[in-house]
């Protein structure tokens, strides 16, 4: 950029030497003649002798870092919205949990367990509270069932 | 009643996780504070707040670009009385005349630059960190391919624009004017070539990135959209495949999640929309009062009978022109890019 804006100013600059030189010997004349040829000589060095010069390498090094830029602002939203996610299903999971354990009588702590991303699943579920063997064997076939966590999978603490 | 507290908690259960995950729109910058409305809800009602606001600060802009103009006629007029008189010298008046036009009207175009290129340096800055926010609540929307094509283009073109902008076309200004001084005095035809090769390559330069920049974000909205498109279907399907419990609180977190994002990205868009016409606004009305009342003296200045006159302001008019059409292209590529962030995945 800043090589563009010097060669721009060579070529005003050999301009206005050449427009004050011609404006002082006039257009006619054999004076006049050899100052328009050396200016016109001038003005197309200046013009064409940089591109000579010209290099492209690094041209665009200035866009280096905007991809990895590009994917961390993606990635802190992925990851919000994941654990804003996991967040939801964790709690509606162990509602629903909750709130079958009550249509059975019995209140008990509820603790979800989530894996994977893509979408987050129940894997695995920590039952803690007395429930009767029967209800416990109720609420475990449901939980199989409903949202799939196998028995060997469920884990119930504080029972006889 | 158990059923009822069981679903009100069901209920502010769905709430909590949504607010954890949080899109703010970072604040304006000090010199748009002042315009900012107090309401961003309605982008409407917001744009007609700030353009109110702008209008009502700019007398004393009005008042002072009309007496520097009033000056420059002054000036174009004592020029053509002397050249009416016998034994004036016509190239000492052309010299004389365009040396107290320049003398009345640099500093104030100078002043013109550099406003101008201090609202494109705060326009971008507060671009650069507006667009995270939006990157990521697309993202967090299920738009990540869309989101780091969006991201990574705008920032690249933002930061060539900027670029060429203050190391280029600033300077080209000036050399504009220098060059339009010179063919003012000396009324030489590769002066006037040169000054009109400057003026165009400065029109082409910024139409060209605009264009590209335009043609980018259009081609890459409908590469990615489709791209996520896909992927957000494959998810559903995934969804679908499960048991049918787990499968629908699986399905009604994603759409939580999808709309809470979805208003989170609208409500920061709006509010970076109209906090970046409040940064740009300002002094794109001032630099644009400037460049109406210098055309206006260049047409009134034709009458006198100094047409070289008349061109130099005319030429002082266009770099006002230019500084106004960087300001604007800078402030078209943000409101554009955040119109495509907040119109990625609806």
């Amino acid at each position: 950029m800043d090589a563009i804006r010097e060669y721009l100013l060579r070529i005003a600059a050999a301009a206005l030497i050449c427009s004050i030189l011609t404006a002082i010997t006039g257009k006619k004349g054999t004076l006049g003649t050899v100052v328009k040829l050396v200016s016109g000589l001038l003005l197309t060095l200046t013009v064409v002798s940089p591109w000579t010069a010209v290099r492209f390498d690094g041209i665009l090094d200035f866009a280096g870092d905007i991809s990895a830029d590009a994917d961390a602002a993606a990635a802190s939203g992925e990851n919000a919205a994941l654990e804003a996610y996991s967040a939801i299903i964790k709690e509606e999971t162990e509602a629903y949990i909750l709130d079958k354990a009550d249509s059975l009588g019995t209140e008990l702590t509820v603790n979800v367990l989530l894996e994977g991303d893509s979408p987050p699943v129940p894997v695995s579920v920590e039952l803690g509270g007395s429930i009767s063997p029967y209800g416990k064997q109720v609420l475990s076939n449901l939980i199989e069932e409903e949202l799939g966590i196998g028995q060997e999978d469920q884990i119930w603490t504080g029972q006889p | 009643m158990r059923r009822a507290i069981l679903g009100i908690l069901l209920l502010l259960a769905l709430a909590m996780p949504v607010s954890a995950m949080e899109f703010t729109a970072p604040e304006v910058p000090d010199s748009a504070q002042a315009l900012m409305p107090a309401e961003t809800e309605s982008f409407g009602e917001g744009l007609w707040q700030v353009f109110k606001a702008a209008v009502a600060a700019l007398q004393p802009d009005v008042a002072e670009a009309a007496g520097i103009c009033l000056a420059v006629v002054g000036a174009v007029l004592l020029a053509s009385l002397v050249k009416g008189m016998p034994g004036g010298s016509e190239v000492v008046v052309r010299l004389v005349c365009a040396l107290s036009i320049s003398g009345v009207l640099l500093s104030s175009t100078n002043a013109m630059v550099r406003l101008g290129t201090q609202t494109v340096t705060e326009m971008s800055e507060y671009g650069k960190l507006l667009w995270p926010v939006l990157a990521a609540a697309l993202a967090a929307q299920g738009g990540a391919t869309s989101s780091t094509a969006l991201y990574a283009g705008t920032v690249a073109f933002d930061t060539l624009l900027c670029a060429v902008i203050s190391r280029l076309l600033v300077p080209m200004v000036y050399i504009f004017l220098v060059l339009s001084v010179a063919n003012s005095v000396t009324g030489e035809a590769l002066l006037k070539q040169l000054r009109d090769f400057v003026r165009w390559l400065m029109v082409w330069a910024l139409k060209t990135i605009l264009y590209v920049f335009t043609g980018y974000i259009g081609i890459t909205g409908v590469i990615s959209g489709t791209a996520d498109a896909a992927t957000v279907k494959a998810a559903r399907l995934t969804i679908t495949g499960m048991v049918p419990v787990i499968g629908g609180i699986i399905a009604d977190a994603s759409e939580t999640i999808i709309v809470g994002a979805g208003v989170m990205k609208s409500a920061v868009g709006v509010y970076g929309l109209i906090a970046v016409i409040a940064v740009c606004i300002a002094p794109f009305l001032q630099i644009g009062i400037q460049y109406l009342m210098l055309k206006a003296a260049a047409a009134l200045c034709g009458i006198f009978g100094v047409p070289e006159a008349s061109e130099l302001i005319q030429d002082f008019s266009s770099a006002m022109g230019h500084v106004l059409a960087m300001t604007g292209s800078v402030c078209f590529l943000l409101l554009i890019s955040t119109v495509c962030f907040m119109k990625g995945m609806g």
